[in-house]
């Protein structure tokens, strides 16, 4: 009996250590490279390295600035690395700083640091400015005070709860003066809050804040902050007989519904003595997860966040919030966090850790950051706000099983696997391409079929009623809920997304070939749905064979 | 001394090779994989899809009854390289009457009896050639693949696994869950596992 024991205990040892050595190898995994992080559908955001001296030689031009950077750079800055501003109390770091830009906007956003924070160790503060250009400079300064355990947290890519441990406020870079006043800001549910704008006892500002007081006259919050949920459909027309070469007229995937968000210039403004909006303090920050493992960006983010949220629409907010509120999709993200995998928390794609580094995650890689209409159009219902599902990147090896890839309907948590099978999986990039539209497309009609055509790009109903009467028919063979469910798929594929599969092939390739070379690849795995139906016959496949050969070589080959 | 001490464990080894006898036979019912491939209706050929407008207009979905003369038998390729079971895609339920069990090779192309199998041409595929695969190859077909035939600890209930693919994307898994009944095995239902 002690024999056991002592066995068990032996192997549970053993997948510890492996456990350990495997998290600390794959931790670099979590930090993603590519910094084209989506907010939301409209606001993309970039992030990359500030070339200081560029920035230094602009701000030192810019009115509202110069006073700042009146500096030589050469004989001052360069060899000390840090900018001291007596009037905030407070030195600017110039090495790794970062340039975030979300559309005409762009943001510098640099690590500061004060001589008392020696007293309080844990504080990390960034100043980002926003260089809007003319007299629309502004800066804002945010806080974190965190545990050690917090930043062990964030240096291993792991989430924290921001609760109650930031601060944040504008300063006036017009006058050198720190912002610090009370003010009462609206709420667009017509509440307000009392900022209370102090100095903290270690120098640094604090702000607090008192939910819900009364708004007094002409502060009330009037817009409605726009609208998103646009109803387009999705615009599939029967692909028929005419996907052979020589019909040119490809069939269009349907407008993108409405553009919503809608212009937010009620945002509360308080005035500094230049009359310049100072903007409106926003702390506490809405709690939410870290989108990698770099806590350097992760921070910047957040900040940014805070600065960007005046700005932000009921349904932004509402996605914010959701990071949080969403329990499965962050249970399922944070079990993916914690066994080494990634989580694109903004397009909410969870990656396992056998995903990445494939060729299959480059190939997405490329779909997503290229912002391939027609992946933006079939997974979008599993981008922020849009559906309670979720998809989940994942691979495997069985060089005995010929799938491709695997996808299944989703469990009690949701989450739809999509498994590719890297025993089988072809090396071509189109291929893979291929492979990923059509698993993605049975995501999104299993999504479909299960919320009774929910939008996103809800089908249209003739479209919808005739899915449902296949999945009827199929259920009722006593075949399985898989077996159904890709039965009466693939003959919906078969029949209207031909077409779309096949736009999304030739944006892929960088439109080097005619849309209708790129139809026999989005034939794959459909042909007997095709023949048998009469979408498609022997001579039309034979036509459509073997006329992708150009010499162009699509991304991740 | 090694001489008593084989002489008395040699009862007991052949008493649990007996238990574990893999040769013995097969408790799946005769033309077994033939019968479910019909019952799940494998052959979509078969399958009459009206079209949006056709179904617009009030035809339905239907199914030829027989197969007629113009559609040649389905090809099915046996691949006889046992797949591994998916005990760990189903349910706690089934993972536990399971969890002591005991399993039984299978010889996959005798359960098939072609004289009764008439609407598939069975084929033993030792070796897995893609071509099978092709929409202009005149051999095209659809793979099976099967796990072993696993028999739970009281001999009540036998799982198999299957795997059927028409090309690498479509295919789709299922465990076929079986039962024994006045002490004959009756089909009881099947579980999806997975889609492509």
């Amino acid at each position: 009996m002690t024999k056991k024991i002592k066995m068990k205990l032996k192997k549970l040892l053993t997948i510890i250590v492996l456990s350990l050595i495997l998290y600390s190898c794959e931790k670099d995994d979590l930090i993603d490279n590519s910094y084209g992080i989506e907010i939301s559908d409209r606001n993309l955001i970039d992030i990359s390295e500030v070339d200081f001296k560029e920035f230094y030689s602009m701000a030192s031009k810019t009115k509202s600035l110069s006073h700042l950077f009146s500096q030589d750079y050469d004989t001052q800055i360069k060899a000390s690395r840090i900018i001291y501003f007596k009037d905030y109390n407070f030195s600017l770091i110039i090495d790794n700083a970062k340039l975030i830009t979300q559309g005409a906007n762009n943001f510098y956003v640099f690590q500061i640091v004060r001589d008392e924070n020696s007293n309080k160790g844990n504080l990390i503060e960034n100043l980002t400015i926003d260089f809007a250009g003319g007299s629309n400079n502004s800066a804002l300064l945010t806080s974190y005070d965190l545990s050690l355990d917090e930043i062990y947290r964030l240096q291993n890519g792991l989430p924290v709860d921001l609760t109650g441990k930031t601060t944040s406020q504008f300063i006036s870079i017009h006058t050198t003066e720190v912002f610090s006043k009370n003010e009462i800001v609206p709420n667009p549910d017509g509440t307000c809050d009392e900022l209370i704008h102090t100095t903290g006892s270690l120098g640094f500002p604090v702000t607090q804040v008192i939910a819900g007081v009364p708004c007094p006259d002409g502060t009330q919050s009037s817009g409605d902050g726009g609208s998103s949920n646009g109803s387009g459909d999705y615009g599939m027309t029967p692909n028929g007989n005419s996907g052979v070469p020589g019909d040119a007229a490809g069939h269009q995937w349907g407008d993108n519904g409405g553009t919503g968000g809608g212009s937010q210039n009620n945002t509360p403004c308080t005035t500094d003595s230049n009359g310049n909006c100072a903007g409106t303090l926003t702390t506490p920050l809405l709690p939410r997860f870290f989108y990698n493992g770099n806590p350097e960006e992760s921070l910047l983010i957040n900040s940014l966040n805070s600065y960007l949220q005046p700005n932000l629409s009921e349904d932004q907010i509402d996605w914010v919030l959701e990071n949080v509120e969403n329990k499965m999709f962050t249970e399922n993200a944070l079990e993916a966090l914690e066994n080494g995998g990634d989580v694109d928390f903004e397009n909410r794609i969870i990656k396992d850790p056998s995903f990445i580094g494939t060729q299959i995650d480059c190939v997405l890689n490329s779909l997503t950051q290229n912002d391939n209409n027609i992946w933006r159009r079939v997974s979008k219902a599993f981008t922020p706000n849009d559906s309670e599902y979720r998809i989940r990147f994942t691979t495997y090896n069985d060089p005995d099983d010929t799938a491709n890839a695997r996808t299944g309907l989703p469990g009690n948590d949701n989450i739809i696997n999509i498994r590719f099978n890297l025993g089988n999986i072809s090396s071509g990039s189109l291929e893979i391409a291929t492979d990923i539209l059509h698993e993605t497309f049975h995501a999104e009609l299993h999504r479909i079929h299960l919320t009774d055509n929910a939008p996103p790009n809800s089908l249209p109903q003739e479209q919808f009623d005739w899915f449902e009467q296949l999945w009827i028919f199929y259920s009722q063979s006593n075949n399985t809920d898989n077996g159904t469910a890709s039965d009466s798929e693939h003959f919906f594929i078969s029949q209207y997304l031909i077409n779309p599969i096949a736009m999304g092939l030739q944006e892929f390739d960088s439109f080097s070939q005619p849309l209708n070379n790129y139809e026999f690849p989005a034939w794959s795995g459909l042909n007997d749905f095709g023949l048998s139906a009469n979408y498609i016959n022997h001579s039309e496949l034979n036509k459509l064979a073997n006329v992708l050969n150009d010499n162009n070589e699509p991304p991740c080959n | 001394m090694n001489h008593l001490v084989i002489k008395l464990c040699l009862p007991f080894l052949f008493l649990y090779l007996s238990c574990n006898d893999l040769s013995e036979k097969t408790v799946l019912p005769d033309n077994f994989l033939c019968e479910y491939l019909e019952k799940i209706k494998v052959d979509i050929r078969l399958d009459v899809i009206p079209t949006p407008k056709e179904f617009k207009n009030g035809k339905a979905a239907y199914r030829l009854d027989t197969r007629p003369d113009s559609i040649q038998p389905l090809k099915v390729y046996v691949w006889n390289t046992e797949i591994d079971p998916f005990f760990n895609k189903l349910n706690k339920e089934i993972n536990k009457d399971f969890n002591e069990r005991r399993y039984e090779k299978t010889s996959l192309v005798d359960l098939f009896q072609a004289s009764k199998c008439k609407n598939f041409e069975i084929k033993n595929n030792e070796i897995l050639d893609q071509k099978i695969f092709k929409y202009n190859n005149p051999n095209k077909g659809i793979l099976l693949q099967t796990s072993k035939l696993f028999l739970n600890k009281n001999n009540t209930k036998a799982i198999i696994f299957i795997r059927l693919t028409r090309n690498p994307l479509d295919s789709s898994e299922q465990a076929i869950i079986l039962k024994k009944e006045n002490a004959k095995w009756i089909y009881e239902k099947s579980i999806g596992i997975s889609m492509s």
